[in-house]
């Protein structure tokens, strides 16, 4: 690999998955790790993206239903359902996702232009889109996906959630 | 393993900043009795030890600053000028000018304070101009000057202490032309025995390690006499280097003096050390000698590696009389970072939830030999997660020790007359929650002197002694810390402080109507309160209060507040021991389990829909002459209700302060030790939570910080 010198900067690794029927990836210096869905803890006043809290190797960390953080249609939860483990900001989340793989790509397929993507996904949290044959990966960025606004915004939806369920329950 | 300068550069703070702390310490008990040659001395020595400590460092600004203070107390000490308010106050600002200078160095940029302008102060102070008109500091007035001065109290005309540089308190044989640097012998530690073991004692090795080291190949065991130069001053941190070298050559066996002796500076100028090494006697000199104010090493061989032959010297046999003595390794005390003890707290957590699961695991066979072997897993794990705390504790009276000369300074800015008391100063706390209480305190002590206590004359005009009192103290409350700040001042009168609130929007009309006494904290520490200006002596009052509450409750701790106009005011902060680890009960809520934590769990009940009653608008049962709030948490948590409404449920008795709250729940689990971890940026700011914790399955479970569910 150091023989190649300079190449290798134009290499890069992904997580490549599937959420819904779309393809996406994540830069893998972001991901920490990919484990089998788990016994997830249900936590309370947060948004339904948040699905809740796990123990990861004795570390308590949010878990969030990528689905539903990106707005799109979920698939079947089922043997290939995963979470891929990243770090936003110095923050471990689990984002559950399906069919993980680790593939390699060139910086050089990385398309800038968003546009391509016919897809719903917001587009402040994609970094770009990725040709592979005919498959076309969205590059997320998910500093963005999980960014700081949203962080303190779970405060924010939460309470005003909470006031307007409170007000309607019983 | 390398040498890093670093290393003396904390260790040199550490000492510094202990010493500044007596020097606060002393010159507070100087102001209230100047006369007291004594306690210039203790000044005098640690304003030498620091100066002396500077320079070896390298340290400059300090070493000129200690010099020009130190000038400024040869005068003091030998009377020839008086101890007046004015020499106190420039005292304490060069104490604090060294504090800053200190905590530059710490954070690697020094040289950015200007000392000038206090330099010159000092000097004129030193050469007695302008005190001319100043009258001493009378005896017992420890923070008001009182106007006329009192003639007995005249410049102490005493002649200076003994000796040209102090002396060390007891024991220290001739030798040390410096001060022994331990800075608080006042402080009511006895010396060692050993600090004054004559040259004569020799170092004795256990035979045991003897024996066991005499077996090892090539292993010799030595006995080197470490002196050191006379002008020595940082000795401790010599010692420190000696040990480390050795630890690098081999294993260290023992010390005379002993270790702690050692760190605390208790010995002259040479000590002694038994190691068991690989090297040889003159690679080990040399190593030695390479450390800088070693004057000279001599060694004595107990033990060479030849095959089969007895040691040259067998050591005299143990059970002597003689000079007690230890290994290194077992007596040592060390500094230890704190996040080593956060790990160390962290994996003995994981220890904790593996043993529950292994109990559960077992709980499902009947092997009698798996339970023993359980219980006695069990009981270690107890002991090792008691003695990690241990290590965590410490004593609140590192809080403490800065407040009286905070009161002093706010007090004589005001013009107050203010006796500060400080009781329990002993008690311990876990560092993490000791780290940050300090603000909470100053706040709550701010208040007691900016409104609580009044001046001199109007008290005078209550009947009330001239001098106030503000008493300061720590005690233990069941599963709590209790720290009080208790005063004899104005109190609160609800009146004000209600129409305050009111007047601000804090509370709506209707809400005015229905205030209790009960909520007088609560309006107290509401967020937009405190920021009020001073409408009135009173109305002030809450500078601070709704931050003090907050890091309370951040704490898993709580406020309590007792005011009676015209008597005084007492606020109590009461704080968990310790955050890691709690005993906590379990309940269920729609198949999740909650932790409540058992320190505020006051009683369990089973209730049904006809026990409660609807009061405003809020559900309450009664129980006893009680009505208590009920808080159903599959509401508070919003989710969903299995049952129907109509059956009995369980419901938590919490007692949040003074306050009672009846948590109803699905059903009780039952009580469990849980190790709380905290959540991460996203998640913190969900409220109602105060962690989580692993369950014995390895499921997570949430704490419930009742405070915040409301």
């Amino acid at each position: 690999m150091d023989e190649k010198g300079f190449a290798v900067d134009r290499e890069m690794q992904l997580v490549a998955f599937k959420v819904g029927r779309e393809d996406f990836g994540v830069d893998v210096k972001k991901v920490e790790g990919v484990i089998s869905m788990v016994d997830i803890t249900r936590m309370p006043r947060t948004p339904d993206f948040v699905e809740g809290i796990i123990n990861l190797r004795g570390q308590i960390v949010a878990v969030v239903d990528l689905a539903a953080r990106l707005g799109i249609e979920a698939s079947e939860r089922g043997s290939a359902t995963r979470i891929v483990v990243v770090e936003a900001r110095d923050v471990k989340v689990g984002l559950v996702v399906e069919s993980p793989e680790v593939i390699n790509i060139s910086r050089d397929d990385i398309e800038a232009s968003p546009t391509i993507a016919s897809s719903e996904v917001n587009s402040s949290f994609i970094r770009g889109v990725v040709k592979l044959g005919d498959r076309l990966l969205i590059l997320l960025d998910v500093d963005r996906v999980l960014s700081d606004e949203e962080v303190t915004g779970i405060d924010d939806m939460d309470l005003a959630q909470a006031a307007e369920e409170t007000g309607v329950d019983e | 393993m390398e040498m890093d300068i670093s290393q003396y550069k904390d260790l040199f703070i550490t000492e510094a900043q202990e010493h500044l702390d007596s020097l606060n310490k002393f010159l507070l008990q100087l102001e209230n009795d100047p006369s007291n040659l004594d306690v210039i001395t203790e000044i005098f020595r640690s304003a030498h030890t620091l100066k002396g400590m500077s320079a070896t460092m390298g340290y400059d600004q300090l070493t000129e600053l200690a010099h020009e203070m130190e000038n400024l107390l040869e005068h003091l000490r030998t009377g020839d000028i008086p101890v007046t308010t004015g020499v106190v106050d420039t005292l304490f600002s060069c104490f604090d000018t060294l504090g800053a200078i200190i905590n530059a160095i710490a954070e690697d940029r020094p040289g950015e304070i200007d000392y000038s302008g206090l330099v010159s102060e000092m000097r004129t102070v030193a050469e007695g101009l302008g005190l001319a008109a100043e009258a001493p500091v009378e005896a017992q007035a420890a923070v008001v000057v009182e106007p006329a001065a009192a003639p007995e109290a005249e410049p102490a005309p005493e002649p200076p202490p003994p000796v040209e540089a102090p002396v060390a308190p007891t024991g220290v044989p001739p030798a040390p032309a410096e001060p022994a640097p331990e800075a608080a012998p006042a402080a009511g530690r006895p010396e060692a025995p050993d600090a004054g073991q004559p040259e004569t004692a020799v170092l004795e090795i256990d035979p045991a390690d003897l024996e066991r080291f005499s077996q090892v190949a090539g292993m010799r065991i030595m006995r080197l006499t470490v002196e050191l130069d006379k002008e020595c001053l940082l000795k401790s941190v010599r010692v420190f280097m000696v040990f480390k070298k050795l630890a690098q050559l081999g294993e260290v066996l023992a010390s005379l003096p002993p270790v702690e002796a050692l760190e605390d500076e208790k010995f002259a100028d040479s000590f002694q050390v038994g190691v068991a090494t690989g090297e040889t006697p003159e690679k080990v000199e040399k190593a030695l000698l390479a450390i800088a104010e070693i004057s000279r090493v001599s060694i004595d061989s107990l033990h060479e590696p030849r095959e089969g032959e007895q040691p040259a010297q067998a050591p005299a046999r143990p059970s002597g009389e003689k000079a007690p003595l230890s290994i290194a390794r077992k007596t040592q005390s060390v500094r230890v970072n704190i996040a080593r003890l956060d790990t160390l707290m962290n994996l003995v957590g994981e220890l904790v939830i593996n043993r529950t699961r292994l109990a559960q695991l077992a709980s499902g066979y009947e092997i009698g030999e798996l339970r023993e072997a359980l219980d006695q897993t069990a009981r270690l794990t107890a002991e090792l997660q008691d003695e990690v705390m241990k290590t965590r504790m410490v004593p609140v009276e590192h809080v403490f020790n800065r407040f009286p000369r905070m009161v002093r300074d706010l007090a004589r800015a005001q013009d107050k007359e203010i006796d500060f008391v400080m009781e329990g100063k002993e008690i311990e706390l876990d560092r993490t929650i000791l780290d940050e209480i300090s603000d909470p305190l100053i706040h709550m002590l701010r208040n007691s002197v900016d409104h609580g206590i009044a001046s001199p004359e109007e008290r005078r005009a209550e009947g009330k002694p001239a001098r106030g009192t503000i008493r300061l103290s720590a005690y233990r409350d069941r599963n709590y810390v209790a720290i009080s700040v208790e005063d004899d001042g104005e109190g609160i009168s609800l009146g004000k402080v209600f129409d305050s609130a009111l007047d601000k929007g804090l509370v709506s009309e209707e809400e005015y109507r229905t205030l209790t006494p009960d909520d007088l904290l609560r309006v107290l520490c509401l967020p937009g309160f405190s920021t009020s200006e001073r409408v009135s002596g009173v109305s002030g009052r809450g500078v601070g209060m709704d931050a003090v509450k907050a890091k309370a409750e951040s704490l898993g701790g709580f406020l309590v507040l007792d005011a009676e106009p015209g008597r005084g005011t007492r606020i109590v902060l009461n704080l968990p021991l310790t955050l890691a680890i709690v005993q906590a009960l379990m309940v269920e809520v729609a198949g999740e389990l909650y932790a409540v934590p058992l320190g505020t769990v006051r009683e369990t009940h089973v209730v049904s829909p006809e026990d409660i009653k609807t009061v405003q608008n809020n559900e309450a049962i009664f129980l006893r002459d009680e009505t208590i709030p009920l808080l159903r948490l599959d509401r508070a948590l919003d989710v969903e209700n299995p049952g129907n409404g109509a059956e009995p449920f369980p419901v938590v008795i919490t007692e949040i302060g003074p306050r009672l709250i009846a948590l109803g729940v699905h059903s009780l689990v039952g009580q469990q030790e849980i190790v709380i971890s905290t959540l991460d940026q996203f998640l913190k700011k969900v409220e109602g939570f105060a962690g989580a914790t692993i369950l014995g399955s390895g499921r997570v479970a949430l704490i419930l910080d009742i405070p915040s569910l409301m």
